[in-house]
């Protein structure tokens, strides 16, 4: 494949949101100042639980990009797009998350080394996992799976050690009624 | 490295692995510039803060790191008075498969 799909993380997200209005919150229990006990702190930035944090980091990460010279997506609005001499340099947000691919190794370069400067990152590398699923980048194709949601799953009613079977049915089955069945049912609706 | 995920700041302040989590979390705070601590004002709503702790293992299960993260306790605040516009879009799945 010719341009591989890169992802990385934003540590600490909502921190880097910036607060409009007045936000005080209390002392942090355990870390009270003890000479000054009844103070208390007034946010300049977004707290993870504050209603307005996600919209704040969202904000902030839309202006970065935008003033960086990207364009935000028409129908999606998580989607970022620059064109440089006929190049394309893409960037997907899920809030913290970025998956993103470039048509020059230079672009990607340059965004990782941007992102970097304006926050602090982790986790910058080929794409591998993203919201669960996991991803392989091959020659020409890209296979993404639910694999290790499915193992969970096998793990979860103890059948990692079981053999497998091309067809999932008995082959010589008289059928009959059972009532244990619908005990089975529950347990794994719930999976 | 503590083992065990707690669950108040009560037990948290006697484990100096949480302790050390903790004091991270509010050196963070400072790195980016979060807060200042000013005289409590007369007549605006304060909110509440509460520690979260949580631990992050890899593969085998191996406890790597012990995570406090401070929050704010957003259900106590008033609509308008303390907040106005909360959207904020995530990425449609159809986006990320196309990529």
């Amino acid at each position: 494949m010719k341009f591989k799909l890169f992802q990385m993380h934003v540590k600490s997200a909502f921190l880097n949101g910036y607060l409009h209005g007045e936000v005080y919150v209390e002392q942090p229990k355990g870390f009270v100042d003890p000479n000054i006990p009844d103070h208390v702190y007034k946010l300049k930035k977004a707290l993870y639980g504050l209603k307005q944090a996600p919209r704040a980091w969202y904000e902030r990460l839309t202006e970065f990009l935008i003033n960086q010279g990207y364009k935000k997506g028409g129908t999606d609005k998580t989607l970022f797009i620059k064109k440089d001499k006929g190049r394309l340099m893409i960037s997907q947000i899920y809030v913290d998350d970025i998956v993103f691919r470039g048509m020059s190794n230079q672009m990607v370069q340059h965004f990782v080394h941007q992102m970097q400067s304006e926050f602090e990152m982790s986790l910058v590398g080929e794409l591998t996992n993203f919201l669960g699923l996991q991803v392989k980048q091959m020659e020409d194709t890209i296979l993404i799976s639910h694999s290790k949601y499915a193992k969970n799953i096998v793990k979860k009613f103890g059948l990692e050690n079981a053999s497998h079977k091309r067809t999932p049915a008995a082959t010589h089955l008289k059928l009959s009624k059972d009532e244990t069945m619908l005990l089975l049912i529950k347990v794994y609706t719930e999976a | 490295m503590s083992k065990f995920e707690l669950k108040n700041v009560k037990e948290a302040l006697t484990d100096d692995f949480w302790i050390e989590a903790m004091q991270e979390e509010l050196n963070q705070f400072k790195r980016s510039e979060v807060w200042d601590l000013v005289p409590r004002p007369n007549d605006i709503n304060v909110i509440g803060t509460k520690w979260i702790y949580k631990n992050k293992s890899d593969e085998n299960g191996t406890v790597t790191r012990n995570k406090a993260r401070l929050v704010a306790q957003g259900y106590k605040q008033v609509e308008r008075l303390d907040f106005d516009e909360t959207f904020a879009p995530v990425a449609r799945l159809e986006s990320i498969r196309l990529l």
